[in-house]
């Protein structure tokens, strides 16, 4: 399920493509973001995932000097965000699901458009993205469908070889084809940058990302590699030998404690074999038999989602 | 620089539709343009004179229309235009758009303010100045507040929705200010420094949006603009910056005997029923004994009117913009009087008081002028043919001046016509002399109006036997013209004591 990507990421965990420290943003009373701290490993595919209104776009844009922070502040390859601007953008591509693009333009005239402003801008990759995406050169924009206009758009980010591709929700609204597409070319153009990508569709994520930030309430709940966060969590079901009449307290890392009659379900978020079976004794004494199922992203997503409003309630 | 071009060229590429209809409608104006200056026999349809005041409309709009189009090209409100995250220099950004602007707005005004005066007969080579304060104005009026308007806002609809709170806030401004006693008047420091934060505010917001880009700030930025400037007109004390500007006559000038007010004897007091707030009072101003070679506009006048038992009213300053020459002569200056004030005294005599604020000024560098057949030129400044008054009775030389309406003094001495006249006896003719405004010195029309048509007007000149007008100025008649040269700034008082108000009233019609 979870497979390693091939990437050369650096051991040096001060190597980060992006820092985030303590940002806050607030619009009006809302905070939209609460004390932020994030790091993306430079050579990585980091996955920002969250629920609606985490904050996801909201630290993005402000990653890209499109927002202004209210406090706190971000660190962008080697540039403060507040001072992106100009020719850093030479280094940096960003893909957005609700881009405004000059729609008049014919998608030739945009490549060319855009080519101009990038020094290190590969022809033959450009050539190469049109071909893979199939892109109708001719036509202008605003006729193209939202999958052409983000294959336009990922084109025009990854032309010029970018240190850094930011994508917010790129594959929202796309169809399972055009996702695989996107998702292909963003491997094969991307090369070694580092990719920060934003989305709700953990599936798509979890075939390309090789790490993994959860965002909630505008702070990081947790930030991994998906190896290990894939390592960590598991379902667990267990047989007992008689329906329990009373059980010790379970671990913090238990979610989701399901107790019927002589069956047991929970999901383990800190799973350790050795660690996990003596918990379980400790709990509920002998078991007759456990199972340790893997866990998928979006399980696993949306066991913590689910957990977090269960506090909250 | 590649990327101004480049820039550049992208917009004219988006833009050449908006471009050629703005170039089209400037043709149009300009091909057109000779109409107003013609009257008399050549005076166009009224239809015609409709269509190009449309036209002048369109052009302006398809200016407005370019400049916000071009400019929110890279619109510098929202978060989500694709060039917020592309390498674009915002220096160059910025230039692009003023390139784009200069050579669609600027340069086209430029060569049609050339061409007319070439037309006209006019050197452009020697009007460089008056051609470069045309672009200036041009820029400082219409193409800043434009740009300022639109890198605050995203769209032409927002633009337009913001321009009607713009308007909004002008009409209310312009009202509440109007109420002010002397406003009208004494306002030129108070509107200097309105314009002058005006001015800094656009310009802080240009700098703001395209170095900064924080929407909200620079929204905020212009409307504490517009409350200080709203503090500054209305807060100003008009009354005694006109009195600043207006020194007290220093004792001895001849100005200050001059002038007194007129008794209405003969005139029968007006005894109707007061009706509306105000109501019109006439009063009779004559002037004498003004130096020769001088002339004195009143820019402001003020009437106080005492009343027994301690009653007082004044008007505060009022424009007049009547001009005196050293004949004497008498001149009637109208204020609006409170009604009620007006009824309380109606019934017995007061003691009126009229305070003028005058320029005196003094011709100089006088030229004898021969007028010759078709246009010939007075001074520099003015091409001129003759021709009847608007009314057929007076005797005009129609003019037209390049980029500003000069100040003349003209003065013609009948006896030197070359005109054949149809009666020996004739004319019993006074001196004449123009009407022109010698406070004019600069009143180029921001880059639309390079060649401005204005006339000399002589008096009247007709024949005593009957009412046709006749020629005094035929080709070989000299006349004289002068320069007025402000010689100073005064304030002068004159009353009179023990008068009926009523005699001084309008009649309501």
């Amino acid at each position: 399920m979870f497979e390693s990507r091939g990437r050369d990421i650096p051991s040096d965990p001060m190597a980060n493509a992006i820092a985030i420290e303590n940002l806050t943003k607030h619009f009006r009373h809302v905070a939209a973001l609460n004390g932020l701290n994030m790091a993306v490993p430079e050579g990585s595919i980091f996955g920002l995932v969250g629920p609606n209104g985490a904050g996801k776009t909201t630290a993005i844009k402000i990653v890209m000097n499109i927002l202004h922070a209210t406090s706190g502040r971000a660190q962008v390859l080697s540039w403060d965000s507040r001072d992106l601007t100009g020719s850093a953008f030479c280094s940096i591509g960003y893909v957005s699901e609700n881009q405004k693009l000059p729609e008049w333009m014919r998608v030739t005239d945009f490549l060319a458009y855009v080519r101009d402003f990038y020094p290190t801008w590969d022809r033959e990759l450009e050539n190469d993205l049109v071909k893979r995406f199939d892109l109708p050169a001719k036509r202008k924009l605003k006729m193209l469908s939202r999958g052409m206009r983000m294959k336009v758009a990922l084109a025009s980010s990854l032309a010029y070889r970018p240190r850094l591709i930011v994508m917010d929700e790129p594959f929202s609204g796309l169809d399972p084809l055009v996702r695989d597409e996107l998702i292909e070319c963003l491997l094969h153009g991307a090369g070694a940058a580092t990719v920060l990508i934003s989305s709700h569709d953990l599936a798509e994520i979890e075939t390309l990302a090789t790490h993994i930030g959860y965002l909630e309430a505008g702070q990081l709940r947790f930030s991994e590699e998906l190896t290990s966060l894939a390592s960590r969590f598991r379902q667990v079901e267990l047989a007992l030998h008689a329906s329990p009449l009373q059980h010790g307290a379970p671990p913090e890392s238990w979610m989701h404690l399901d107790v019927s009659n002589s069956t047991v379900r929970f999901i383990e978020s800190r799973y350790d074999e050795g660690r996990t079976a003596s918990d379980i004794v400790q709990v509920f004494g002998d078991t007759a038999s456990a199972t340790y199922a893997p866990m998928s992203l979006r399980s696993i997503f949306l066991a913590i989602a689910r957990d977090t409003r269960e506090h909250k309630a | 620089m590649n990327q101004v071009l480049h820039i550049f060229r992208k917009d004219l590429r988006r833009l050449w539709l908006e471009i050629i209809v703005s170039l089209l409608l400037l043709f149009g104006f300009a091909w057109k343009m000779p109409m107003i200056w013609r009257e008399g026999p050549n005076y166009e349809a009224p239809v015609w004179r409709w269509l190009f005041a449309l036209l002048g409309i369109s052009l302006c709009f398809s200016w407005w229309f370019l400049i916000v189009r071009v400019i929110q090209g890279e619109s510098l409100v929202g978060d989500r235009q694709f060039w917020l995250t592309r390498p674009y220099q915002r220096r160059w950004l910025i230039a692009a758009k003023a390139l784009f602007i200069i050579a669609f707005v600027n340069v086209p005004v430029l060569i049609f303010d050339v061409a007319l005066l070439a037309h006209v007969g006019f050197s452009p080579g020697l009007y460089l100045s008056g051609l470069l304060q045309a672009q200036l104005l041009l820029t400082a009026f219409l193409v800043v507040p434009i740009a300022t308007i639109s890198v605050i806002t995203e769209s032409p609809a927002q633009f337009l929705l913001f321009l009607f709170g713009v308007i909004a806030y002008i009409s209310g401004l312009t009202w509440a200010v109007a109420e002010i006693p002397s406003s009208s008047v004494g306002g030129d420091i108070p509107s200097a420094m309105a314009l002058t934060m005006a001015a800094a505010t656009c310009v802080a917001l240009l700098i703001l949006q395209y170095f900064r880009r924080d929407t909200l700030v620079s929204r905020w930025t212009l409307l504490v603009s517009l409350c200080v400037i709203a503090i500054i007109l209305t807060s100003a004390p008009y009354g005694r910056l006109v009195e600043h500007a207006y020194p007290d006559l220093p004792a001895g000038s001849l100005v200050s005997a001059a002038v007194k007010i007129g008794t209405n004897t003969s005139a029968k007091p007006n005894e109707s029923p007061v009706i509306g707030k105000t109501l019109n009072v006439y009063v009779p101003i004559d002037t004498t004994g003004l130096v020769q070679g001088s002339l004195v506009v009143v820019d402001a006048a003020r009437l106080t009117i005492h009343a027994p038992g301690g009653l007082a009213w004044n008007s505060g300053w009022v424009s007049s913009g009547q001009t005196l020459w050293p004949t004497p002569s008498r001149f009637t200056q109208t204020f609006e009087v409170n009604s009620k004030f007006y009824s309380s005294v109606a019934g017995g005599a007061v003691e009126m008081r009229i305070d003028l604020a005058v320029s005196e000024y003094r011709e100089s560098a006088p030229q004898q002028i021969t007028a010759a057949t078709g246009s010939f030129k007075v001074t520099d400044d003015g091409i001129c043919t003759v021709g009847q008054g608007r009314y057929g009775s007076t005797v005009t030389l129609r003019c037209k001046s390049a980029m500003n309406e000069p100040a003349f003094a003209a003065h013609l001495d009948p006896k030197s016509t070359t005109c054949t006249l149809p009666d020996s006896n004739w004319p019993s003719l006074q001196l004449g002399r123009n009407d022109g405004n010698p406070s004019a010195e600069f009143g180029g029309g921001a880059g639309l109006f390079p060649v401005h048509p204005f006339e000399i007007n002589f008096g009247a000149a007709t024949n005593p036997s009957g009412d046709k007008a006749i020629s005094i100025i035929c080709p070989g008649t000299s006349f004289s013209v002068s320069t007025p040269a402000l010689f100073g700034r005064y304030r002068i008082e004159t009353e009179i004591q023990a008068v009926h108000l009523g005699s001084y009233r309008a009649y309501d019609f």
